[in-house]
């Protein structure tokens, strides 16, 4: 995506907008993992303007990733780039908290 | 013709007893009656520090190397602590990881982490259906659950979480051990109450200081389906895992006739209602003085007189110095020593510690065939190492001997500890019977007593008898039978 880069992004070191990379971790359709989805999808569309790749893991197909990972709670995003990173269990309802881990603020 | 037939024809099947899973930690599965129920949840709740992961681990562990192969995932210590636990004891857990025949899965919860809606713990249960998939497992140790949950303030959501992972593990048919910190702790730790409804067999531990000694215990709760020993059973953790003492059956059952031993004296005999029970455990305490070696003795030379074999383990005097004293008190262990079924072995406590003593005196105790153990004085363990080393001691002793048949005689010179009590109380509920020796001088008189303050299955006397050690032995002066010296 285009950089709308409002000062929103905490600047990387050499002050060139790190792209971000969400890995967000489902167990199938149940409930919490699809809104966890569409949560994401709508902060990704309303408040990250800056470049972002989503990688999703079902952990019901791919149990190896989340074993990897430590990931027992589902749905949980990782926010993997820029660092430090973060992780956030939940199915991303609380949109500030999102937003907080990922050092943006709700835009008013 | 074919045959027709019968095949499948027969009536009704009888009802099934429940199958078990051998946990293969000494002691344990004789009191689960077989071992852990199969398929099913068995929770091992207790406070910190007493066993529960060591127990979860131990089970694991045995059945991998037994061919079960299983899982263990803890959320209160990484994997890596929980590999150097195991190697601490002797266990080579990698490599059991290496032949897949086991899986320690990181467990470790990022601190850190940020809370936004709802969540549940699914990920650990597509982690843990994967994982038992992939390597076979049936057996799933999960450690310290509370601190999984703990990642939530909400008790009403933990509880949801708890039965839909029991509800899992039950359709996944997996044979599983959770634990848990204590109930009830009363320091406002978690409460899980609701889990003891849910479970089919719930292990109690406790670790709790008697005299000045930490002690550690096991009792069966409940087990959905099958018989258990209700008792509370002492254990140890020995260098090689845990070590659980069964408390002998037949001193506790009336209807078995016990085979008992004389004690060579006719009115010991009488006082302890028989005589020592074969295989069981017996104390002599006293002070210094009070004659706990002469009994001793006297014991040792009926067992030989029996035709049995002694092995007398001095930790206080030499050989040739106990030898000489009791002549001097009319107890002459020589024949006995000649004939080779008697074994007088000093050994110094200072100069091993408790673990080189343990298998010195197991050694000495196979190589010598020995029927009869005395441990003279027992109380000498704690000046081995700690007290903590000394229960250990005991217990682990005390193991090897009830199952082997060894009748065994400790003494233990009080007053040495600081507590008086100490040992006694520590290992009261592995002792059979307990025979108090005292002694106070009223005048130019010293006046000698003896009391048997219990003896399981026996009808003792439970008054003080007055006894002088004379020249010919140890003399009981007030028998039950001669009506002196009333109650």
């Amino acid at each position: 995506m285009t950089a709308g880069n409002e000062g929103r992004l905490h600047p990387p070191a050499d002050g060139a907008a790190e792209p971000y990379r969400l890995h967000l971790f489902v167990a199938g359709d149940e409930t919490n993992s699809r809104r966890a989805r569409e949560n994401l999808a709508r902060i990704c569309k309303e408040y990250v303007h800056e470049p972002y790749q989503v990688e999703i893991t079902d952990v019901l197909e791919d149990y190896e990733v989340a074993l990897e990972m430590g990931i027992y709670v589902t749905p949980a995003l990782l926010i993997e780039a820029p660092v430090p990173g973060a992780a956030v269990f939940g199915n991303l309802s609380d949109v500030n908290k999102v937003l907080n881990a990922m050092g943006l603020e709700e835009s008013v | 013709m074919t045959e027709t037939g019968a095949v499948g024809a027969g009536g009704p099947m009888p009802p099934k007893p429940i199958s078990k899973t051998q946990t293969h930690v000494t002691g344990l599965d004789e009191i689960l009656h077989g071992g852990l129920p199969t398929g099913r949840t068995t929770l091992v709740n207790g406070g910190p520090g007493s066993g529960k992961t060591v127990f979860g681990l131990e089970f694991i562990y045995r059945a991998a190397l037994d061919g079960e192969p299983g899982i263990f995932i803890s959320f209160e210590e990484d994997a890596d602590s929980i590999r150097r636990n195991g190697l601490s004891l002797g266990w080579d857990l990698p490599a059991l990881e290496e032949a897949g025949m086991l899986r320690i899965l990181d467990g470790q919860l990022d601190p850190a982490v940020i809370r936004s809606g709802d969540f549940d713990i699914n990920g650990l249960l597509a982690i843990l259906g994967g994982q038992a998939t992939a390597m076979g497992a049936q057996n799933v140790v999960i450690d310290a659950i509370d601190g999984l949950l703990r990642i939530s303030d909400d008790r009403r959501w933990e509880r949801e979480q708890l039965e839909m992972l029991h509800r899992w593990l039950l359709e996944r048919r997996l044979t599983a051990l959770l634990t848990a910190k204590a109930f009830n702790a009363g320091d406002g730790g978690q409460t899980y109450e609701f889990m003891e409804y849910m479970v089919d067999c719930i292990l109690k531990l406790d670790q709790r200081v008697d005299g000045q000694v930490s002690v550690r215990r096991l009792r069966i709760v409940k087990y959905r389906g099958s018989d258990f020993e209700r008792n509370e059973f002492p254990f140890a953790i020995s260098e090689s895992g845990i070590v659980l003492v069964p408390i002998s059956r037949p001193a506790l059952d009336h209807a078995y006739s016990p085979e008992i031993l004389s004690t060579g004296n006719d009115a010991m005999d009488e006082l302890l209602g028989g005589g020592l029970v074969k295989s069981s455990i017996t104390l002599l305490t006293g002070a210094s003085g009070t004659g706990k070696t002469s009994l001793a003795s006297t014991i040792a030379i009926e067992a030989h007189r029996r035709g049995q074999r002694v092995l007398y383990v001095q930790f206080e005097e030499s050989r040739p110095a106990m030898v000489g004293r009791m002549l001097s008190a009319g107890i002459d262990l020589r024949p006995a020593l000649e004939s080779g079924l008697l074994r007088i072995e000093a050994l110094m406590p200072e100069t091993l510690g408790v673990e080189e003593h343990l298998i010195q005196l197991l050694h000495l105790m196979r190589e010598h065939a020995a029927e009869v153990l005395i441990v003279d004085a027992v109380s000498a363990t704690v000046r081995m190492h700690t007290d903590e080393a000394a229960y250990d001691f005991l217990v682990r002793l005390a193991n090897a001997c009830r199952p082997a048949g060894v009748t065994l005689l400790m003494t233990n010179q009080s007053g040495e500890i600081p507590s008086d009590a100490g040992i006694v109380t520590m290992i009261s509920s592995l002792i059979d019977t307990v025979i108090r020796l005292e002694y106070r001088e009223e005048e130019d008189l010293v006046h000698r007593t003896l009391l048997v303050l219990k003896s399981r299955g026996m009808r003792h006397s439970s008054r003080r008898h007055r006894f002088l050690i004379t020249d010919h032995g140890i003399e009981i002066i007030d028998r039950p039978g001669d009506g002196a010296a009333g109650n």
